[in-house]
């Protein structure tokens, strides 16, 4: 009887043992990034959208702001109340300026720094695609998007 | 005593026993008449149920139809409402279709309204 109550204990202890281990390797896993991104336009940008996600879905927006344009005053367009959630495992943002062409960022200029939460252990793999871009007249122009991680807090 | 019309008088034999041929009227019994009623009663009385019944033939199917005029009102599965917010008509929903309502002077809530669509992660998924 005896001997069953210590085998009890011992097997409560192992796995309270081994959660604490596991709660410990996904805090150490889980990590936060600053991912900056660019459009490179020789026409001036009036309107962008993008949309950036991880491959494997290990991402988590955690937030969004604006990038260096003055032209752009306003914060960009994005589904706050997912962020706010923290549900956002992808994130399409966009963002447009009235200002005339003369004052709108021409050449590669970052329009948005998307802040993240990353759970695997492995390098995320960001997937950023630009979904539109225009000009002062409304118009769709080509342009490049890329991008530029650091490390978060 | 009714004294007959004159006109009468003078119409022609021959028209008068034709007319008399013609009138085939004849006097019914009056147990005839309530024999003939009560089969038209009993014959009516069924129609109701019947006329119920096809009615409730019909009301699924007004049912259904009723219920998908106003699944397609509410939640236009039909892209009905991205063609509304297609504003610059490129056949595609993007932020330029926020900033075209913007160039014309629509109010900020409207555009608002557009670009959150726009953005919305439940709204759309893409293929990356």
């Amino acid at each position: 009887m005896r001997s069953r109550s210590l085998a009890v204990v011992i097997v409560a202890i192992a796995a309270l043992a081994a959660s604490f281990g596991l709660l410990a390797q996904q805090q150490a896993a889980a990590r936060f990034a600053v991912v900056d991104v660019y459009v490179d336009s020789t026409a001036p940008l009036a309107a962008w959208q993008f949309e950036l996600r991880e491959r494997h879905g290990e991402m988590q927006v955690v937030g969004v702001e604006n990038g260096d344009s003055r032209a752009y005053t306003q914060a960009p367009y994005y589904d706050r109340a997912v962020v706010d959630r923290g549900a956002a495992d992808r994130i399409i943002v966009a963002s447009f300026s009235l200002r005339p062409a003369a004052e709108l960022p021409v050449g590669r200029a970052r329009v948005a720094t998307v802040h993240v939460r990353l759970t695997g252990s492995a390098a995320p793999d960001f997937q950023l695609q630009l979904v539109a871009a225009g000009a002062a007249d409304g118009r769709p122009i080509d342009a490049k998007i890329t991008l530029d991680t650091r490390t978060g807090r | 005593m009714h004294e007959p019309e004159p006109q009468f008088e003078e119409l022609p034999d021959l028209l008068v026993a034709r007319l008399q041929r013609a009138d085939r009227s004849q006097a019914i019994d009056p147990r005839t008449d309530r024999v003939v009623i009560d089969d038209a009663r009993r014959y009516f009385a069924s129609r109701p149920r019947r006329a119920r019944l096809a009615v409730m033939r019909w009301a699924l199917p007004l049912a259904a139809a009723a219920a998908l005029l106003i699944a397609v009102l509410v939640l236009r599965p039909f892209g009905l409402q991205r063609a509304a917010d297609d504003v610059d008509g490129s056949g595609r929903v993007d932020i330029l279709d926020a900033f075209a309502l913007a160039r014309s002077q629509a109010d900020q809530e409207s555009v608002d309204a557009l670009a959150a669509r726009i953005v919305s992660l439940g709204a759309q998924r893409s293929d990356l």
